[in-house]
């Protein structure tokens, strides 16, 4: 099997700090609107306890990216540790890819007039290093996986309530599920 | 929610209507002494609405390489298909010119051939499962009901001006046959609607958006009901009627545009958190 | 696996030719080179960046140690400095939009006259006109009510960096002036902590992890003090368990493995009926009190008197039985610490409180613990020599007259800005200064503080942005960032010392508070020679060197602040606060019964105090705390934090939005006697149903100000240490209603 890397999402340590999701525009100097990275409050309705619960998403680069698949103009790639990289000098700005995702990872740039994603700081796997968004944050709730084949599985999940159906892109990302603490309410 | 994407709404609906069209006119059409209303008329609504979906790009000038992608992708194949079926017309309209009629049509039977295939890989695109409310078989019916409308309509105006253009020799017919089409598509609609209900969140969030938005209304009233009501009264002109046929046509142009735009509008992608 | 290319296919691909292998069953993948990609767009800001230290010098628990990346005079990022081990290389989401604010097109960019005053018609002018200005009038104050007193200057947390208390220095250089004194933060408590230790002094953040037992008594660490959630989540994976007491489910509380829904500034209730809980249990440690306490006797005499579990239980809302396990548990995990919040202590009651659970610490010998602690702040690495803010008053200076003959500054309440400066009379206050400070949105009753500025003369703000404060000012000076200027930080939570190195040029015209010092001041010399004792000469990192002291250098064991530039440095303080049993207080033991609370008109005991209660009219309690996107007034204004928080909301229980026929993302108005915000309504049960919750900030294009609806009301304590009281925030009452 390919190599493939993954994020490992911990919503139990996960505290909605938002870090990452500006150390990622941090990194890039991104234009106001696109988020690479985008943080999520989980509903309230899917957790067994009023409480509030965060997820960090960005690209997952999926196993069958469907990005890839419905481009035009092949501006994506796949590299041989599984990034997806979306190439900026080709696209043509048809937005398909921004439909087709699942996750609203790719999304367009007014100014540029093309689409831009995270790139998993591919730059900074190839020196070894973590990045930006995992090396933000302050609890270790956001973690690079290297290989995802080799992955132990026993405390993490494929998907969470509030997640999409990973049957359709395969995406490379895990999850710690959200821990019930005990909780002493007022109003029940 | 509020993305209209009025370059391709404005893009399908003309191209949709250029293949309906086809569909009226090709397989008679060799022979015929009206190749230009024939052949050029469809390849230049099909040119027209190729250069409007140019405004819904980033990158305009570079349109050219959304052909280098056909593996997988469905808007490769659209733009192949879709080009194709442009050059194809053009071909059979210089073969009629020529007076080559086995050859005109040859290239008239693949010109509608890729036509159809075209709004296939039209409707293909957005067959999406990150949309619930493309995700389904509605999306390509519709595609098709689009061109089926549209293009009788087109083909029942000039077939007033140019007799013979169409195989409509009767308006009756016309009308019975509109009409038809008006009820099917009045039928996957509500199949649609009742899909949406049922179909997740995300789609039922499109339902509501759909229903509570004055703009499908408009589409109801001016897509189906009002142009009921002039293929009724088409049906009793045995001869046609040019004013009519005109009604109906732009009733039906102004509800499957509204239509198309509410489909970019209300798909409401999956969500997350 | 059609995208699943090995090495193998690659290089087959790449043989058929890349236009054919775009149509090959593969999809048309291609191998994208790192350096192809670059190309593609991806590049990295910091790249060839020389790279600068800074300190974060905002309001902040964590007051985060910082690099600064520039290229050709240019922010192009910033990141965490890895070696601090507190803040570990990490910074917060405002830390991380800082070249946005740097470079915000609505940063000021030059001094401004603005005439009249809020019209909005700005005229940029030159520093020098501007400082004429300034000078003139105070010349012309001085001259017509013979002292400079009519000055008064408000300068508080915008900016903690050291160096910024030079506009203190400023003040006191042209002679006695008003102050706004007292901390609108925090005071109660740190008054309770010192009348119980005779200062205020946590342990070592970092010594968290210790813990076996953690109590976050109406603290939001996961929001306002991120960092230091690593240290709970590392203790708790060592087995502490993690209690959370709080009126709403923070996002810390949804951490908790124990959360309790306190009704709010009843806290101290709870902590005595675990004291009781405790004391009928004998989880006591008696040889800790009696090594090291006075006054336990007679609180216990109190509990045994007045306190019961059910009376707990009544008051706090927590069942009995709640209440009994975690005072078991509490008193028998050891270490156990307890941190305790600036949110909670924001009540009429809250120094009492806070007294009350320093006095739950003490009796289980948690104080001066490693893993232990009542911890609320501290001041210990705050050592510096002030060398910017002391300087003599010029001769002949006038000021208010002390009973000892001796003369001093005039000092009127910060907490009640507005009304002490329109009640301030002989001499009236005439001009206003404003740095590090947005009273017209932080402050209660900005309404009444409005009113006090029509009164004035002149009112001078320093500010980077067009603050709603600055906006209703006559000139603004535009001030440096921490990156255009030199500095040094410490903080009043980690044991941390770092400086700011100058990293780019000062945006357009701004200035240093320093630098307009120096320049006022030969302004002011220039007109009337010898009527300002401030330097006029001297560069900033001349006067960061001024700050350090033999104790402070000894602290952080260098022997010149220079070192400083090759990182940030821990002092070396007791790891467990008071772990040397020298208390501060009079008798030089923690006194649960004080000896100095009397003499401000508190009882010695931490005897609890009645909470605060709705009234018919108002029957909702509504509290601002802070939000992640924010710090107070600043950053939400920042495009990128617009992107992430567009806009306010008010968090109302489904129970309350159901009574008053609201729904999610309607438009409600939240109102008292006062005056009313008006916001989106957001339904949730992290609030409970006798709450409203909305969060502090300044939206720069929305009239949106909590404050409108908040009363002046003082908090218990402050008086002793910080010279007023505090503010009782989260006493404020409203009724809420749907707009549309």
């Amino acid at each position: 099997m390919a190599k493939q890397l993954g994020f490992l999402v911990d919503t139990e340590k996960c505290i909605g700090c938002f870090s990452c999701e500006m150390a990622c525009k941090n990194e890039y100097q991104t234009e106001v609107k696109p988020r690479w990275r985008r943080v999520y409050q989980l509903r309230e309705a899917s957790l067994p306890y009023p409480e509030r619960n965060f997820i960090s998403l960005a690209c997952h680069h999926c196993a069958d990216p469907a990005c890839l698949k419905v481009c035009p103009v092949g501006a994506y790639s796949k590299r041989e540790d599984g990034i997806v990289l979306h190439d900026h000098a080709r696209c043509i700005g048809c937005r398909l890819c921004t439909m087709a995702c699942p996750y609203g990872a790719p999304q367009y740039n007014e100014k540029e007039r093309r689409v831009e994603k995270c790139n998993l700081c591919y730059q900074k796997i190839d020196r070894n290093e973590e990045p930006a968004c995992v090396a933000a944050c302050p609890v270790g709730a956001l973690q690079l996986i290297r290989d995802l084949n080799s992955f132990p599985e026993p405390s993490t999940v494929k998907e969470l309530p509030g997640f999409p159906d990973i049957t359709i892109t395969r995406p490379s990302i895990r999850f710690v599920p959200p821990r019930a603490g005990v909780q002493m309410r007022r109003d029940v | 929610m509020t993305n209209w994407e009025w370059p391709l709404v404005f893009f399908t609906i003309l191209a949709q209507m250029a293949v309906g069209y086809l569909v009226m006119v090709v397989p008679g059409a060799a022979g015929k002494a009206n190749p230009k209303w024939t052949y050029l008329l469809p390849a230049g609504l099909l040119a027209t609405a190729m250069v409007i979906s140019l405004g819904h790009l980033g990158h305009p000038e570079n349109a050219y390489r959304a052909l280098t992608h056909l593996a997988s992708s469905w808007l490769s194949r659209e733009v192949l298909l879709f080009s194709l079926c442009f050059l194809l017309l053009l071909v059979a309209f210089l073969a009629a010119k020529g007076g080559n009629q086995a050859q005109e049509r040859l290239a008239a039977v693949l010109a509608l051939a890729s036509g159809l295939l075209g709004v296939l890989a039209s409707a293909l695109i957005y067959v999406l499962p990150a949309r619930p409310a493309w995700y389904n078989f509605h999306t390509v019916l519709a595609f098709f009901l689009t061109a089926f409308l549209l293009g009788p309509a087109l083909g029942m105006c000039f077939e007033q001006v140019l007799p013979g253009l169409t195989p409509w020799q009767e308006g009756r017919v016309a009308g019975r046959a509109l009409a038809l089409l008006l009820l099917l598509s009045i039928i996957s609609s509500l199949s649609y609607l009742t899909f949406l209900a049922a179909a997740g969140p995300e789609a039922r969030l499109t339902l509501t958006t759909l229903l509570a938005s004055p703009w499908w209304w408009l589409r109801v009233l001016a897509g189906w009901l009002a142009p009921l009501a002039v293929s009724y009264q088409l049906r009793r002109q045995e001869g046609g009627s040019l004013s009519l046929s005109l009604a109906l046509l732009v009733l039906l142009l102004v509800g499957e545009l509204i239509g198309r735009a509410l489909f970019y509008g209300t798909a409401v992608p999956l969500a997350i958190g | 696996m059609p995208y699943q290319l090995t090495r193998r296919s690659f290089l087959k691909g790449l043989a058929a030719g890349s236009a054919l292998s775009a149509l090959t069953a593969y999809g048309g993948l291609k191998m994208a080179t790192p350096a192809a990609a670059v190309e593609a767009g991806y590049p990295e800001a910091g790249a060839g960046a020389k790279v600068f230290r800074n300190v974060c010098p905002r309001n902040c628990y964590d007051t985060c140690s910082m690099l600064s990346y520039v290229k050709d005079g240019v922010l192009r990022k910033v990141s965490g400095d890895p070696v601090n081990t507190f803040t570990n290389g990490r910074l917060c989401v405002k830390g991380y939009t800082y070249t946005r604010r740097v470079y915000s097109p609505d940063r000021l960019k030059y001094p401004m006259k603005q005439e009249p005053r809020g019209s909005g018609k700005w005229q940029r002018i030159s520093w020098d006109e501007a400082l004429e200005i300034i000078a003139r009038k105070i010349l012309a104050i001085k001259k017509e009510y013979g002292s400079t007193l009519p000055i008064c200057l408000n300068k508080y947390s915008g900016n903690f960096d050291i160096l910024h208390y030079g506009i203190e220095g400023m003040m006191s250089s042209i002679g006695y002036t008003t102050r706004a004194l007292g901390t609108p933060c925090w005071p109660a408590g740190i008054d309770a902590q010192t009348y119980d230790f005779g200062t205020l002094w946590n342990n070592d953040p970092e010594d968290l992890v210790n813990s076996r037992y953690i109590i976050l008594w109406g603290v939001n660490p996961a929001w306002t003090s991120i960092h230091s959630m690593r240290f709970i989540y590392a203790a708790r994976e060592q087995g502490a368990k993690i209690v959370v007491i709080d009126p709403i489910v923070t996002a810390t509380a949804s951490k908790a493995d124990l959360y309790l829904q306190i009704k709010p500034s009843t806290d101290g209730a709870l902590a005595l009926g675990m004291a009781r809980h405790i004391l009928d249990n004998g989880w006591v440690d008696g040889e800790y009190l009696k090594a090291n306490a006075v006054g336990w006797e007679e609180f216990f005499a109190y509990l045994r008197r007045e306190v019961t579990l059910d009376w707990a239980s009544r008051i706090t809302g927590i069942p009995a039985r709640v209440i009994a396990d975690l005072a078991r548990e509490y008193a028998t995990t050891k270490p156990a610490a307890i941190w305790i919040g600036y949110g909670m202590q924001r009540h009429t009651n809250g120094g009492q409180n806070v007294r009350a659970i320093d006095a739950l610490a003490a009796i289980t010998g948690n104080v001066g613990k490693s893993g232990g602690g009542a911890l609320y702040g501290h001041l210990e690495t705050w050592g510096f020599n002030y060398a910017a803010m002391t300087m003599p008053k010029p001769p002949g200076a006038v000021g208010v007259k002390k009973p000892d003959g001796t003369m001093s500054d005039r000092y009127i309440n910060i907490n009640n800005f507005g009304a002490d400066l329109l009640n301030t009379t002989d001499p009236p206050i005439k001009m206003l200064w404003i740095a590090c400070r947005n009273p017209l949105s932080q402050d209660p009753e900005p309404q009444v503080v409005q009113k006090a500025f029509e009164n004035m003369d002149l009112v001078v703000t320093v500010d980077h942005f067009l603050t709603r404060t600055a906006a209703w000012s006559d000139i603004v000076l535009p001030a440096t960032t921490q990156f255009e200027e030199h500095g040094v930080n410490a903080s009043y939570w980690h044991y941390w010392i770092g400086i700011n190195e100058q990293a780019i040029e000062p945006y357009f015209e701004a200035k240093n508070d320093v630098q307009i010092a120096m320049l006022l001041a030969a302004k002011l010399n220039a007109l009337e020679p010898g009527s300002c004792t401030y330097p006029t000469s001297g560069n900033l990192e001349e006067w960061v060197g001024k700050e350090f002291n033999p104790k402070i250098l000894d602290l952080l064991g260098i022997s010149d602040y220079s070192e400083l530039k090759k990182g940030p440095r821990k002092a070396k303080l007791l790891t467990a606060a008071w772990s040397d049993g020298k208390f501060r207080t009079p008798s030089g033991k923690i006194e649960i019964k004080s000896s100095e609370a009397p003499k401000y008109g508190l009882p010695a005991l931490p005897v609890y105090v009645p909470e605060k209660q709705a009234s018919p009219e108002y029957p909702y309690r509504f509290l601002t705390p802070h939000s992640p996107y924010g710090i107070h007034s600043q950053f939400q204004n920042i495009d990128w934090m617009q992107n992430v928080n567009p806009e306010p909301y008010v968090e109302i229980h489904p129970a309350t939005a159901a009574a008053k026929g609201i729904k999610d993302g309607d438009w409600v108005k939240v109102y008292n006697e006062i005056g009313y915000v008006t916001l989106k309504a957001r339904i949730t049960a992290t609030t409970a149903p006798e709450i409203l919750v909305a969060y502090e900030a300044w939206y720069k294009d929305l009239n949106y100000n909590l404050n409108y609806t908040v009363k002046a009301v003082p908090s218990d304590m402050g008086k002793k240490a910080t010279g007023n009281r505090g503010l009782a925030f989260h006493d404020n009452f409203v009724n809420i209603e749907k707009v549309r």
